[in-house]
């Protein structure tokens, strides 16, 4: 090579000599550690579950509604409302999950045209949606980001 | 070397360099993935394939900016660099693979240009931990399409290996900007010392190659003539080395008038020429004398010793230099003359046994 390009090789290598270990060094110790769901503050934890009044009463309950999944399932009476109150027992393990509610049945793989976005569900804290006066007949978990259901429970069978 | 155009001048040292470096890839490629998708059940194709891709095209870009300062250390690294540029190209496709895997699953649900959302969608340039990482590897990306687009000999020779280099020195503008990209995207939300481990490891390689080779090339840009016949003489030829100091068929190189001059020993003969090959500005000094030819270590482009010029139908030529033996000693004019101008060869005394191959 020749004395000119020499140098500038040699400026360039040096100038990444410095620049690559500061970027590398200052990313390293600006890193933020990953929250947690079952960390969240317990402020936050209070404000998801804060709606349920005092004095509900349990209706039905069962660990073994949604197959494949652990999912704790109670549904509480309070005056005409029902109240869906959703425990997962280990986190689930897809990205981006609604909780839907239909009075079709479980028959279909695929999320039932009309069925209700009661909310988001994650973490691994007591999550409670409002049912209004009816109990829907199915349950269904929906990953967003994946675009397909991911589990569904029969709730209208389970209660017979 | 060819004197028409050829897409690829294949050859059975660039067939069996490309089936090393596709089988090299291929198995990265599978290893990685298979790993992968042991070690993250939940991880989709899709992300199996943007973080194999990611990582084999950075992981070769480490090979790659390891080679040069390799062959400076150690010439067995010579075959490594032959074809380095088909590494270069393939060390593209990856990135470029990993690059639009990323902006269609990222990117390509949005109201917006999937480019324009890459540049677009993170603002955060006051934060270090949240800082638009993505914007960083599209700019490396570019760098290395523009380095792989231009670099086939057409370009070489249109635009001369001076500016071809120098264009080409741009990789370490994306390597940076890649450092950057890994350390302020996978690094910030993957917690393993592993990973930050490898990177700075691959790191320090390349930095710490370059400096060493640096350290053992700054001499050769100082070499000072010899210092009892330091005074130039009167007709400004100037004393470099002894003969001795030339083994049969081999080249000493000089510093002279701020460039380097390669002075071969061949048979009784002794010639001088510029240092840089035509080609891609070789080291023509690191090579030997094949055929009657100065043959360059990197690509095997030929020159005559006393006319620097290629030989026929060939028609790359390097500058000589004028130069003439008194007693032992080798003096040679700083001046160099035009490219390809014949230069009778000095010679030496019957009874000054070369060193080397026939020295015994």
């Amino acid at each position: 090579m020749i004395a000119r390009l020499r140098k500038r090789h040699a400026r360039m290598a040096a100038a990444l000599a410095v620049a690559a270990p500061c970027v590398f060094v200052a990313a390293l110790t600006s890193r933020v550690a990953p929250v947690e769901l079952p960390n969240l503050p317990p402020a936050l934890g209070q404000a998801v579950s804060h709606f349920v009044p005092a004095g509900a009463l349990p209706v039905f309950e069962s660990a073994l509604l949604w197959p494949g999944h652990r999912l704790h399932t109670r549904v509480l009476l309070s005056g005409k409302h029902q109240i869906l109150e959703l425990t997962a027992a280990e986190p689930l393990r897809a990205p981006d999950v609604l909780l839907y509610a239909s009075n079709a049945g479980v028959t279909d793989a695929a999320l039932p045209a009309g069925a209700q976005l009661l909310g988001r569900f994650a973490g691994s804290r007591p999550q409670h949606f409002a049912l209004g006066e009816r109990v829907p007949a199915s349950l269904w978990l929906y990953s967003l980001a994946h675009g397909e259901v991911i589990a569904r429970a029969d709730l209208a069978g389970a209660q017979r | 070397m060819s004197v028409r155009y050829q897409a690829v001048q294949w050859n059975p040292q660039k067939r069996a360099y490309d089936s090393v470096v596709a089988a090299g890839v291929i198995g990265f490629l599978a290893m990685f993935i298979g790993t992968s998708a042991v070690a993250f059940p939940d991880a989709t194709a899709e992300t199996l394939l943007i973080r194999a891709f990611g990582t084999a095209a950075f992981a070769l870009l480490h090979l790659i900016l390891c080679i040069g300062p390799l062959c400076r250390l150690a010439p067995w690294f010579l075959p490594l660099l032959y074809n380095r540029r088909h590494l270069g190209v393939t060390m593209f496709l990856l990135a470029a693979g990993h690059g639009t895997l990323s902006m269609v699953h990222f990117h390509a649900l949005g109201d917006s240009d999937m480019l324009a959302s890459v540049i677009s969608a993170n603002p955060r340039i006051d934060s270090i931990s949240q800082f638009p990482f993505q914007p960083l590897g599209l700019a490396a990306l570019a760098i290395l399409f523009v380095m792989a687009a231009t670099s086939h000999d057409f370009w070489l020779a249109n635009l001369t290996a001076p500016v071809w280099k120098a264009l080409h020195m741009g990789v370490y503008i994306a390597y940076a900007l890649l450092v950057a990209h890994v350390a302020l995207g996978a690094l910030q939300s993957e917690p393993s010392v592993l990973y930050a481990a490898t990177l700075s490891g691959g790191m320090l390689l390349v930095i710490g190659l370059h400096g060493l080779a640096a350290r053992r090339e700054a001499p050769g840009d100082h070499t000072a003539p010899l210092e009892a016949e330091a005074q130039v003489e009167t007709d400004g030829f100037v004393a470099v080395c002894r003969l001795d100091e030339i083994q049969e068929n081999r080249a000493h190189v000089v510093s002279l008038s701020g460039e380097r001059v390669a002075v071969f020993r061949y048979g009784n003969k002794v010639s001088a020429v510029s240092n840089v090959c035509q080609h891609q500005n070789g080291p023509l000094g690191e090579g030997r004398i094949v055929d009657g030819c100065i043959t360059c270590p990197w690509h095997g482009y030929q020159y005559a010793p006393d006319t620097g010029r290629s030989p026929e139908p060939f028609t790359e030529q390097i500058p000589t230099f004028r130069v003439r033996i008194e007693g032992d000693t080798i003096y040679l004019h700083p001046e160099p003359n035009p490219p390809g101008t014949l230069v009778e060869p000095a010679r030496i005394a019957s009874d000054t046994a070369p060193r080397g191959e026939f020295n015994g």
